[in-house]
Protein backbone atom coordinates (compact mmCIF):
# COMPACT_ATOMS: atom_id res chain seq x y z
CA UNK A 1 0.00 0.00 0.00
CA UNK A 2 1.35 3.41 -0.92
CA UNK A 3 0.75 6.76 0.69
CA UNK A 4 -1.81 7.94 -1.86
CA UNK A 5 -3.94 4.85 -1.20
CA UNK A 6 -3.75 5.43 2.55
CA UNK A 7 -4.70 9.08 2.18
CA UNK A 8 -7.73 7.99 0.17
CA UNK A 9 -8.77 5.53 2.91
CA UNK A 10 -8.57 8.32 5.51
CA UNK A 11 -10.40 10.80 3.29
CA UNK A 12 -13.15 8.25 2.62
CA UNK A 13 -13.56 7.71 6.38
CA UNK A 14 -13.76 11.46 7.03
CA UNK A 15 -16.24 11.99 4.21
CA UNK A 16 -18.40 9.12 5.47
CA UNK A 17 -18.42 10.60 8.95
CA UNK A 18 -19.28 14.06 7.65
CA UNK A 19 -22.22 12.60 5.75
CA UNK A 20 -23.37 10.50 8.70
CA UNK A 21 -23.73 13.22 11.30
CA UNK A 22 -27.12 14.83 11.74
CA UNK A 23 -25.69 18.29 12.41
CA UNK A 24 -22.48 18.64 10.44
CA UNK A 25 -20.09 21.33 11.57
CA UNK A 26 -20.03 24.47 9.52
CA UNK A 27 -17.25 23.22 7.29
CA UNK A 28 -17.00 24.38 3.77
CA UNK A 29 -14.61 23.46 1.06
CA UNK A 30 -12.79 20.33 0.06
CA UNK A 31 -10.95 18.12 2.46
CA UNK A 32 -7.37 17.16 1.78
CA UNK A 33 -4.20 16.16 3.58
CA UNK A 34 -4.02 19.50 5.35
CA UNK A 35 -7.52 19.23 6.79
CA UNK A 36 -7.35 19.15 10.60
CA UNK A 37 -9.12 16.33 12.44
CA UNK A 38 -8.83 17.90 15.88
CA UNK A 39 -9.92 21.24 17.26
CA UNK A 40 -10.97 24.36 15.48
CA UNK A 41 -11.36 24.02 11.74
CA UNK A 42 -11.90 20.28 11.87
CA UNK A 43 -14.87 19.02 9.83
CA UNK A 44 -15.70 16.42 12.51
CA UNK A 45 -16.04 16.48 16.29
CA UNK A 46 -14.19 14.29 18.79
CA UNK A 47 -16.75 11.50 18.52
CA UNK A 48 -16.42 11.73 14.77
CA UNK A 49 -12.69 11.22 15.10
CA UNK A 50 -13.37 8.01 17.04
CA UNK A 51 -15.51 6.84 14.13
CA UNK A 52 -12.86 7.82 11.57
CA UNK A 53 -10.14 5.89 13.40
CA UNK A 54 -12.39 2.83 13.72
CA UNK A 55 -13.28 3.10 10.02
CA UNK A 56 -9.64 3.34 8.91
CA UNK A 57 -8.77 0.27 10.99
CA UNK A 58 -11.71 -1.62 9.52
CA UNK A 59 -10.84 -0.62 5.97
CA UNK A 60 -7.28 -1.82 6.39
CA UNK A 61 -8.49 -5.09 7.84
CA UNK A 62 -11.32 -5.80 5.39
CA UNK A 63 -9.68 -4.58 2.18
CA UNK A 64 -6.03 -5.37 2.76
CA UNK A 65 -6.19 -7.90 5.59
CA UNK A 66 -3.97 -5.72 7.77
CA UNK A 67 -4.86 -5.76 11.46
CA UNK A 68 -3.68 -2.54 13.07
CA UNK A 69 -4.46 -0.74 16.30
CA UNK A 70 -4.00 2.95 15.66
CA UNK A 71 -4.62 4.15 19.20
CA UNK A 72 -1.96 2.64 21.41
CA UNK A 73 0.50 3.90 23.99
CA UNK A 74 2.94 4.95 21.29
CA UNK A 75 0.33 7.07 19.54
CA UNK A 76 -0.69 8.67 22.82
CA UNK A 77 2.88 9.56 23.75
CA UNK A 78 3.94 11.17 20.48
CA UNK A 79 4.76 14.87 20.82
CA UNK A 80 2.61 15.69 17.78
CA UNK A 81 -0.67 13.82 17.72
CA UNK A 82 -0.87 11.45 14.75
CA UNK A 83 -4.57 12.30 14.62
CA UNK A 84 -4.15 16.05 14.12
CA UNK A 85 -4.80 16.05 10.38
CA UNK A 86 -5.68 13.84 7.44
CA UNK A 87 -2.05 13.83 6.35
CA UNK A 88 -0.68 13.03 9.81
CA UNK A 89 -3.14 10.19 10.29
CA UNK A 90 -2.29 8.82 6.84
CA UNK A 91 1.43 8.87 7.62
CA UNK A 92 0.91 7.22 10.99
CA UNK A 93 -1.50 4.58 9.65
CA UNK A 94 0.98 3.77 6.89
CA UNK A 95 3.71 3.23 9.50
CA UNK A 96 1.39 1.03 11.58
CA UNK A 97 0.36 -1.00 8.53
CA UNK A 98 4.00 -1.52 7.52
CA UNK A 99 4.87 -2.61 11.05
CA UNK A 100 1.90 -5.00 11.13
CA UNK A 101 2.89 -6.53 7.80
CA UNK A 102 6.49 -6.98 8.94
CA UNK A 103 5.30 -8.64 12.13
CA UNK A 104 2.82 -10.92 10.35
CA UNK B 1 -33.12 -2.85 13.43
CA UNK B 2 -34.44 -4.29 10.19
CA UNK B 3 -36.67 -7.33 9.80
CA UNK B 4 -33.88 -9.85 9.35
CA UNK B 5 -33.27 -12.47 12.02
CA UNK B 6 -31.44 -11.07 15.01
CA UNK B 7 -27.77 -11.95 15.36
CA UNK B 8 -26.89 -12.61 19.00
CA UNK B 9 -23.48 -13.25 20.53
CA UNK B 10 -23.22 -14.76 24.00
CA UNK B 11 -19.93 -15.35 25.80
CA UNK B 12 -19.28 -18.26 28.14
CA UNK B 13 -21.79 -20.59 26.53
CA UNK B 14 -20.31 -23.98 27.37
CA UNK B 15 -22.60 -24.47 30.35
CA UNK B 16 -24.79 -22.80 32.95
CA UNK B 17 -26.48 -19.48 32.29
CA UNK B 18 -24.66 -19.04 28.97
CA UNK B 19 -25.95 -22.32 27.61
CA UNK B 20 -29.47 -21.53 28.86
CA UNK B 21 -29.33 -18.15 27.12
CA UNK B 22 -28.29 -19.84 23.87
CA UNK B 23 -31.32 -22.13 24.12
CA UNK B 24 -33.55 -19.15 24.86
CA UNK B 25 -32.45 -17.04 21.89
CA UNK B 26 -32.38 -20.00 19.48
CA UNK B 27 -35.92 -20.95 20.55
CA UNK B 28 -37.21 -17.59 19.50
CA UNK B 29 -35.54 -17.72 16.10
CA UNK B 30 -32.35 -15.71 16.55
CA UNK B 31 -29.06 -16.57 14.89
CA UNK B 32 -26.92 -17.31 17.93
CA UNK B 33 -23.14 -17.27 18.15
CA UNK B 34 -21.23 -18.05 21.29
CA UNK B 35 -17.79 -18.67 22.68
CA UNK B 36 -15.89 -20.35 25.44
CA UNK B 37 -12.31 -21.38 25.96
CA UNK B 38 -13.21 -25.03 25.46
CA UNK B 39 -15.58 -26.71 23.06
CA UNK B 40 -18.98 -27.49 24.57
CA UNK B 41 -20.13 -31.11 24.75
CA UNK B 42 -23.43 -30.21 23.07
CA UNK B 43 -24.67 -28.90 19.73
CA UNK B 44 -27.80 -27.01 18.80
CA UNK B 45 -29.25 -26.15 15.41
CA UNK B 46 -29.08 -22.40 14.92
CA UNK B 47 -26.06 -22.06 17.16
CA UNK B 48 -22.46 -21.54 16.07
CA UNK B 49 -19.63 -21.94 18.55
CA UNK B 50 -16.26 -20.18 18.57
CA UNK B 51 -13.47 -21.55 20.70
CA UNK B 52 -12.21 -18.23 21.98
CA UNK B 53 -10.90 -16.71 25.19
CA UNK B 54 -12.53 -13.36 26.02
CA UNK B 55 -9.13 -12.11 27.17
CA UNK B 56 -7.38 -12.89 23.88
CA UNK B 57 -7.54 -9.84 21.60
CA UNK B 58 -6.71 -11.76 18.43
CA UNK B 59 -9.25 -14.49 19.13
CA UNK B 60 -11.98 -11.97 19.96
CA UNK B 61 -11.26 -9.97 16.80
CA UNK B 62 -11.28 -13.12 14.69
CA UNK B 63 -14.63 -14.11 16.18
CA UNK B 64 -16.13 -10.70 15.32
CA UNK B 65 -14.67 -10.89 11.82
CA UNK B 66 -16.26 -14.31 11.39
CA UNK B 67 -19.64 -12.95 12.53
CA UNK B 68 -19.24 -9.96 10.23
CA UNK B 69 -18.29 -12.15 7.25
CA UNK B 70 -21.20 -14.56 7.71
CA UNK B 71 -23.97 -12.24 8.93
CA UNK B 72 -22.77 -8.71 8.17
CA UNK B 73 -23.85 -7.44 11.55
CA UNK B 74 -24.33 -8.06 15.26
CA UNK B 75 -27.49 -7.00 17.08
CA UNK B 76 -27.14 -8.31 20.62
CA UNK B 77 -24.14 -9.12 22.82
CA UNK B 78 -24.57 -10.84 26.16
CA UNK B 79 -21.36 -10.74 28.20
CA UNK B 80 -21.94 -13.79 30.35
CA UNK B 81 -18.44 -15.29 30.64
CA UNK B 82 -17.16 -14.92 34.16
CA UNK B 83 -15.30 -16.64 36.93
CA UNK B 84 -16.02 -16.78 40.64
CA UNK B 85 -13.98 -17.99 43.53
CA UNK B 86 -15.16 -17.73 47.08
CA UNK B 87 -12.42 -17.26 49.61
CA UNK B 88 -11.63 -15.07 52.58
CA UNK B 89 -9.52 -12.14 51.36
CA UNK B 90 -6.69 -13.12 53.71
CA UNK B 91 -6.52 -16.45 51.96
CA UNK B 92 -7.19 -15.34 48.38
CA UNK B 93 -4.29 -16.25 46.08
CA UNK B 94 -3.09 -13.36 43.95
CA UNK B 95 -3.40 -15.45 40.79
CA UNK B 96 -7.04 -16.18 41.55
CA UNK B 97 -7.79 -12.53 42.30
CA UNK B 98 -6.17 -11.51 39.00
CA UNK B 99 -8.11 -14.14 37.08
CA UNK B 100 -11.41 -12.90 38.53
CA UNK B 101 -10.69 -9.26 37.69
CA UNK B 102 -9.30 -10.00 34.24
CA UNK B 103 -12.14 -12.22 33.07
CA UNK B 104 -15.01 -10.33 34.70
CA UNK B 105 -13.80 -6.84 33.81
CA UNK B 106 -11.21 -6.84 31.03
CA UNK B 107 -12.95 -9.66 29.18
CA UNK B 108 -16.19 -7.69 29.14
CA UNK B 109 -14.34 -4.56 28.02
CA UNK B 110 -12.59 -6.33 25.16
CA UNK B 111 -15.64 -8.13 23.78
CA UNK B 112 -17.81 -5.03 24.22
CA UNK B 113 -15.27 -2.86 22.39
CA UNK B 114 -15.06 -5.17 19.41
CA UNK B 115 -18.81 -5.85 19.35
CA UNK B 116 -19.65 -2.14 19.46
CA UNK B 117 -17.43 -1.56 16.43
CA UNK B 118 -19.50 -4.10 14.52
CA UNK B 119 -22.84 -2.84 15.89
CA UNK B 120 -21.91 0.73 15.02
CA UNK B 121 -22.12 -0.04 11.30
CA UNK B 122 -25.89 -0.48 11.57
CA UNK B 123 -26.27 2.15 14.28
CA UNK B 124 -27.98 -0.49 16.38
CA UNK B 125 -26.90 -2.71 19.22
CA UNK B 126 -27.91 -4.12 22.56
CA UNK B 127 -25.21 -5.07 25.06
CA UNK B 128 -26.28 -6.87 28.21
CA UNK B 129 -23.65 -7.57 30.83
CA UNK B 130 -24.13 -10.17 33.53
CA UNK B 131 -23.38 -8.67 36.93
CA UNK B 132 -24.23 -10.18 40.28
CA UNK B 133 -26.16 -9.40 43.42
CA UNK B 134 -22.81 -10.02 45.16
CA UNK B 135 -21.89 -6.41 44.39
CA UNK B 136 -24.97 -5.31 46.32
CA UNK B 137 -25.13 -7.81 49.18
CA UNK B 138 -21.51 -7.64 50.36
CA UNK B 139 -21.22 -11.28 51.37
CA UNK B 140 -18.00 -12.23 53.18
CA UNK B 141 -15.75 -14.35 51.04
CA UNK B 142 -16.78 -12.62 47.83
CA UNK B 143 -14.62 -9.50 48.11
CA UNK B 144 -12.81 -9.90 44.79
CA UNK B 145 -15.82 -11.30 42.95
CA UNK B 146 -18.03 -8.46 44.23
CA UNK B 147 -15.30 -5.94 43.38
CA UNK B 148 -15.11 -7.28 39.84
CA UNK B 149 -18.87 -7.02 39.41
CA UNK B 150 -18.87 -3.49 40.85
CA UNK B 151 -16.20 -2.57 38.32
CA UNK B 152 -18.30 -4.18 35.59
CA UNK B 153 -21.20 -2.03 36.68
CA UNK B 154 -19.20 1.21 36.51
CA UNK B 155 -17.73 0.21 33.18
CA UNK B 156 -21.19 -0.55 31.78
CA UNK B 157 -22.65 2.77 32.87
CA UNK B 158 -19.85 4.83 31.33
CA UNK B 159 -19.65 2.64 28.24
CA UNK B 160 -23.40 3.12 27.79
CA UNK B 161 -22.85 6.86 27.46
CA UNK B 162 -19.95 6.41 25.07
CA UNK B 163 -21.83 4.18 22.65
CA UNK B 164 -25.26 5.83 22.91
CA UNK B 165 -24.51 8.09 19.90
CA UNK B 166 -24.07 4.92 17.83
CA UNK B 167 -27.52 3.55 18.67
CA UNK B 168 -26.09 1.03 21.10
CA UNK B 169 -27.43 0.45 24.61
CA UNK B 170 -25.53 -1.21 27.45
CA UNK B 171 -27.20 -2.52 30.59
CA UNK B 172 -26.53 -4.95 33.40
CA UNK B 173 -28.59 -7.87 34.64
CA UNK B 174 -27.46 -8.82 38.14
CA UNK B 175 -28.71 -12.31 38.92
CA UNK B 176 -28.98 -13.99 42.26
CA UNK B 177 -27.21 -17.33 42.56
CA UNK B 178 -28.60 -19.85 40.08
CA UNK B 179 -27.91 -23.56 40.40
CA UNK B 180 -24.79 -23.67 38.23
CA UNK B 181 -21.22 -24.88 38.44
CA UNK B 182 -20.22 -21.35 39.42
CA UNK B 183 -21.72 -21.76 42.88
CA UNK B 184 -21.30 -25.49 43.40
CA UNK B 185 -18.28 -24.90 45.64
CA UNK B 186 -20.03 -22.27 47.75
CA UNK B 187 -20.98 -23.60 51.19
CA UNK B 188 -24.72 -24.10 51.68
CA UNK B 189 -24.83 -21.78 54.70
CA UNK B 190 -23.44 -18.95 52.56
CA UNK B 191 -26.09 -19.58 49.91
CA UNK B 192 -28.79 -19.67 52.60
CA UNK B 193 -27.63 -16.32 54.00
CA UNK B 194 -27.55 -14.80 50.54
CA UNK B 195 -31.07 -15.99 49.75
CA UNK B 196 -32.26 -14.71 53.14
CA UNK B 197 -31.05 -11.23 52.17
CA UNK B 198 -33.26 -11.18 49.06
CA UNK B 199 -36.82 -9.89 48.91
CA UNK B 200 -37.85 -13.06 47.06
CA UNK B 201 -36.38 -15.89 49.11
CA UNK B 202 -35.31 -18.47 46.60
CA UNK B 203 -32.45 -19.18 44.20
CA UNK B 204 -32.82 -17.77 40.72
CA UNK B 205 -33.67 -19.81 37.66
CA UNK B 206 -32.36 -19.66 34.11
CA UNK B 207 -35.75 -18.31 33.07
CA UNK B 208 -35.45 -15.44 35.55
CA UNK B 209 -32.18 -14.46 33.91
CA UNK B 210 -33.27 -14.86 30.28
CA UNK B 211 -36.42 -12.84 30.99
CA UNK B 212 -34.36 -9.89 32.26
CA UNK B 213 -31.78 -10.20 29.47
CA UNK B 214 -34.59 -10.28 26.91
CA UNK B 215 -35.99 -7.04 28.31
CA UNK B 216 -32.74 -5.14 27.76
CA UNK B 217 -32.09 -6.90 24.43
CA UNK B 218 -35.45 -5.91 22.98
CA UNK B 219 -35.48 -3.41 20.10
CA UNK B 220 -38.14 -1.56 22.11
CA UNK B 221 -35.63 -0.88 24.91
CA UNK B 222 -33.81 1.79 22.93
CA UNK B 223 -34.47 4.41 25.62
CA UNK B 224 -33.04 2.26 28.41
CA UNK B 225 -29.29 2.30 28.91
CA UNK B 226 -26.74 2.37 31.72
CA UNK B 227 -29.18 0.58 34.01
CA UNK B 228 -28.82 -2.32 36.44
CA UNK B 229 -31.57 -4.81 37.08
CA UNK B 230 -31.07 -6.75 40.30
CA UNK B 231 -33.01 -9.98 40.41
CA UNK B 232 -34.72 -11.28 43.52
CA UNK B 233 -35.17 -7.80 44.96
CA UNK B 234 -31.55 -7.53 46.10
Amino acid sequence: MNRAEMVEIVLDAVRAEMEAVANPTAFSGDIDEATPLLGEGAPIDSLGLVSVIVQVEESLRSVDGIAVTLVDERAMSLRNSPFRSVGALSTYALECAAAAQEGA
Amino acid sequence: MNDEREVVLITGTRKGIGKALVEHFVSRGAIVEGCSRQQPDWELEGYHHHQADVLDEVQVRDMMQSISDRHGRLDVLVNNAGVASMNHSLLMPMATASRILETNVLGVFLVSREAARLMKRNKYGRIVNLGSVAAQLRIEGEAMYAASKSALLSFSQVFAREVAPFGITCNVVAPTPVETDLIKSVPQDKIDRLVAALAVKRLGTFDDVSNAVEFFASPRSDYITGQVLYLGGA
